[in-house]
C-alpha cells in the first residue's frame, strides 16, 4: 500500500520524465537525420566520465538508456563501485556544459524514481 | 479509412527513419558513432513501424500487443546499443582521429589499439 501511494505521488514526475524522454528520443533522430543527410561530419566525439547520484542498479540502468536515447549520447562503460558513467558523445563542447546536460537529465529522473 | 492512412504514414515515417540510419552506418567514420546513431533510429524507427501497424489494424487486441512491443524495443534498443560500443572498446576498436577526449584510456584493458583505418 506504501508503494502503491508513492508511485501515486510521483505520478506527475513519472508522465515528465516519459515526455522529456520521447521529446529527446524525437530530438536526437532529427540530429542523426540532419547529419547523414548533409555533406561532411561536423561532429566532435568524445569519451567522459560522468558522476552520478543514482543509488541502486535500477537507477543506474534507467539513466544509461536515457542518455543513450538523448541526442548524440551513448553510455559505454559503468563504474559498479562509483556508479560512474563513461559516456560517448558526439558534440562536445567542454567538460562543464556537457556534465550540466546529463545532470539535468538526471534530476528529471530522481524525481521519477525517489 | 482515416486510421488506415494514419498507419500508413506512421509506418512510412518509421521507414525513412531506419533507412537514414542504414545510411549513417555505412557514411559514419567508428563503430561508436555508428551504434550512438542506429540505437537511437532504430528505437523510433521500430517504435513507429509499430504503432502505424497498430493503427492499421485497428483493433484494441492490436494496440496492446503493439504497445508491449514499443516499451520493450525502447528498453532494449539502447542496452544493445552500450552492449556493442562496450565490446568495441575492450576488443581495442580504434575511435576516430578527430575523438576530442577519451576518459575511458586506462579505465578498462584494452589491448594495443587496432590499426586505424
Amino acid at each position: 500500500m506504501k508503494r502503491v501511494i508513492g508511485v501515486l505521488r510521483r505520478l506527475p514526475y513519472i508522465v515528465w520524465a516519459l515526455l522529456v524522454f520521447l521529446w529527446a528520443l524525437v530530438l536526437s533522430n532529427v540530429r542523426v537525420a540532419w547529419e547523414v543527410l548533409t555533406p561532411g561530419l561536423s561532429m566532435t566525439p568524445a569519451i567522459v566520465r560522468v558522476p552520478t547520484r543514482t543509488r541502486s542498479d535500477w537507477e543506474t540502468t534507467l539513466l544509461a538508456n536515457m542518455i543513450t536515447m538523448t541526442p548524440g549520447t551513448l553510455s559505454i562503460e559503468v563504474d559498479e563501485d562509483t556508479r560512474d558513467l563513461y559516456v560517448h558523445t558526439l558534440y562536445y563542447e567542454g567538460r562543464e556544459a556537457f556534465l550540466a546536460e546529463i545532470a539535468s537529465l538526471e534530476r528529471t529522473l530522481l524525481k521519477a524514481t525517489r | 479509412m482515416i486510421l488506415d492512412l494514419i498507419g500508413a504514414v506512421l509506418i512510412g515515417l518509421g521507414i525513412f527513419l531506419v533507412l537514414l540510419a542504414g545510411i549513417g552506418l555505412l557514411r559514419f567514420p567508428d563503430v561508436f558513432i555508428r551504434s550512438s546513431a542506429t540505437t537511437k533510429a532504430a528505437g523510433l524507427g521500430i517504435a513507429l513501424v509499430l504503432a502505424g501497424t497498430a493503427c492499421a489494424i485497428g483493433t484494441g487486441e492490436a494496440a496492446v500487443k503493439m504497445g508491449i512491443a514499443i516499451v520493450l524495443q525502447f528498453i532494449g534498443a539502447p542496452v544493445s546499443g552500450h552492449v556493442i560500443a562496450r565490446a568495441a572498446y575492450r576488443a581495442g576498436t580504434p575511435l576516430w582521429d578527430r575523438t576530442t577526449v577519451d576518459d575511458l584510456q586506462g579505465f578498462v584493458e584494452r589491448p594495443h589499439e587496432l590499426e586505424a583505418r
